[in-house]
């Protein structure tokens, strides 16, 4: 960007200075039309000589950066909705299996894990029940949300 | 003033729930808390609160810019007095006399509003890179995960290339031009005058060709990138819900409620962005564009009232200003574009 800035004001400036030039000459017919093609040829060269040298570096530079960002901020953005979406299945499923229990007629508090895949895992229930409920609490939950006897734990 | 603050403090505080991921608006600049209203209003509210509070607020600098112009007619009429008086000596001294008081006049007020339109470029770009992640995450929760890249990409790239394009070089091309202008009325030399067509092309062409590019990525991409999230969402909720019965409702329950919430969201600060945007824009706009106004009437005037120079000279100091609204306008638009198509979401 700074050299195309070096650019633009320097064709800008050597125009301004050519046209200053070519005002102060004296109107002679064969003079001033040497002096505009001096002119000329000199503006040809400041335009043409730095074109070459025109490097956007910084810009290419800015846009890897740019990339690395959005990646970030991408990642970040995952991160934050699966937090989210975590939360919501997490409570849920406790909320579905504490009305399981309800409507067997017993209280129970669920807390569920879940799994990488946002499967619930396991769950850790709380509350006296009957033998009968235990059971049968045991086969929904292993039925209709995955999660086998054996990662079923029960406190007193 | 009271309001103002409470404001302020309301607006940097305003966490918006998605589902439970939060998203916090960034800190309105103090340059447009005045325009904006207290409380929440949709997009049509706050744009006529906008219009309604900036108005009034451009009268004190609309005296000033009329005491130049009143000041710039006085001295054409007195040009043209002792034009007359002096014509018989074939000396065109009060001629340049008017260029050199019309030049003073204008070149401060000139120098005032090219500062102001450079100020006001570096608060909407700042603005809206604290704006940018926000938009960015409540696009990737809606789902637009490949589009909220390729977006934020763009604009993040096309938001500083213009405003140092701004700062670096359209700034001094527009003193320059001013300076051209300045030395074509004194000489009359038909290459300063040509000069002078060619920077204001250069600038308006270099604006122009940055918003066409940058409104044609931001096009093709949301199109693009759009269409892959909204297959790829689809293709998730159908895997999801098909995995296993009740787990499956759930989670696509949860899903939906996180896509549903972010959608708000993205609606809500979108719309707050465009707002600040806009009043960050108001103000300045208005000013520069009032004194563009005036300045083309005063050259109008002085078109009848005195010569052809000393009405060139003031047009081409309101087409200075012109190039300062473009600025403006510019870094505005791609803004407000860019709000835009992220607010747009999947699909």
């Amino acid at each position: 960007m700074e050299s195309l800035r070096q650019y633009v004001l320097t064709m800008i400036l050597a125009a301004i200075l050519c046209a200053v030039v070519v005002s102060i000459m004296p109107e002679k017919a064969g003079k001033q039309s040497v002096v505009r093609m001096i002119c000329g040829l000199y503006l040809l060269l400041v335009a043409c000589k730095p074109l070459g040298l025109i490097s956007f570096a910084a810009e290419e530079s800015e846009l890897v950066t740019y990339r690395q960002e959005a990646e970030q901020m991408q990642e970040d953005a995952r991160k934050q909705t699966d937090e989210a979406m975590t939360a919501v299945i997490k409570a849920q499923t406790e909320t579905y299996i504490e009305d399981k229990a309800e409507a067997l007629g017993a209280t129970v508090t669920a807390g569920v894990t879940l799994a990488g895949d946002m499967l619930p895992w396991q769950v850790e229930l709380t509350g006296e029940v009957s033998p009968y409920v235990k059971t049968r609490l045991a086969q929904t939950i292993w039925a209709e949300l995955g999660i086998p006897e054996e990662r079923q734990v029960w406190f007193p | 003033m009271r309001k103002c603050l409470i404001l302020l403090l309301l607006l940097s505080m305003v966490v918006l729930p998605v589902g439970a991921v939060s998203l916090e608006l960034p800190q309105t600049p103090e340059s447009a808390t005045p325009y904006l209203r207290s409380e929440d209003s949709g997009l049509l509210e706050g744009i006529i609160e906008i219009g309604r509070s900036a108005i009034p607020a451009l009268a004190p600098k609309l005296k000033d810019a009329m005491a130049t112009c009143l000041g710039i007619v006085v001295a054409v009429i007195l040009c043209g007095l002792f034009r007359t008086s002096l014509s018989d000596h074939g000396l065109d001294a009060s001629g340049l006399l008017g260029v050199a008081v019309i030049s003073l006049l204008l070149l401060r007020s000139a120098d005032t509003f090219i500062r102001l339109g450079q100020q006001t470029v570096a608060e909407i770009s700042n603005y809206g890179q604290q704006l940018l992640p926000v938009v960015s995450t409540a696009l990737v929760a809606s789902g637009g995960t490949t589009k909220a890249v390729a977006l934020y990409l763009g604009t993040a790239f096309a938001d500083s290339l213009l405003s140092r394009v701004i700062s670096q070089v359209v700034c001094p091309m527009v003193y320059l031009f001013a300076a051209v202008s300045i030395g074509k009325a004194l000489t009359g030399n038909s290459l300063l005058a040509r000069m002078g067509d060619m920077i204001k092309s250069w600038i308006t062409w270099g604006l122009k060709l940055v918003l066409y590019c940058f409104t044609g990525y931001m096009t093709i991409t949301g199109v693009v990138s759009g269409s892959t999230d909204a297959i790829a969402l689809r293709a998730a909720k159908l895997t999801i819900s098909g995995a296993v019965p009740v787990v499956g409702g759930i989670i696509s329950d949860a899903s939906e409620a996180i896509l549903v919430g972010a959608g708000a969201v993205r609606s809500t600060v979108g719309i707050g962005g465009l707002l600040v945007v806009l009043a960050i824009t108001a103000a300045p706009f208005l000013q520069v564009g009032a004194q563009y106004l005036l300045l083309k009437l005063t050259s109008a005037w002085c078109s009848v009232l005195g010569t052809g120079k000393h009405s060139a000279l003031v047009e081409s100091f309101a087409q200075a200003m012109g190039l300062v609204l473009a600025m403006v306008g510019t870094c505005s638009l791609l803004q407000l574009i860019s709000i835009i198509c992220f607010m747009k979401g999947v699909g």
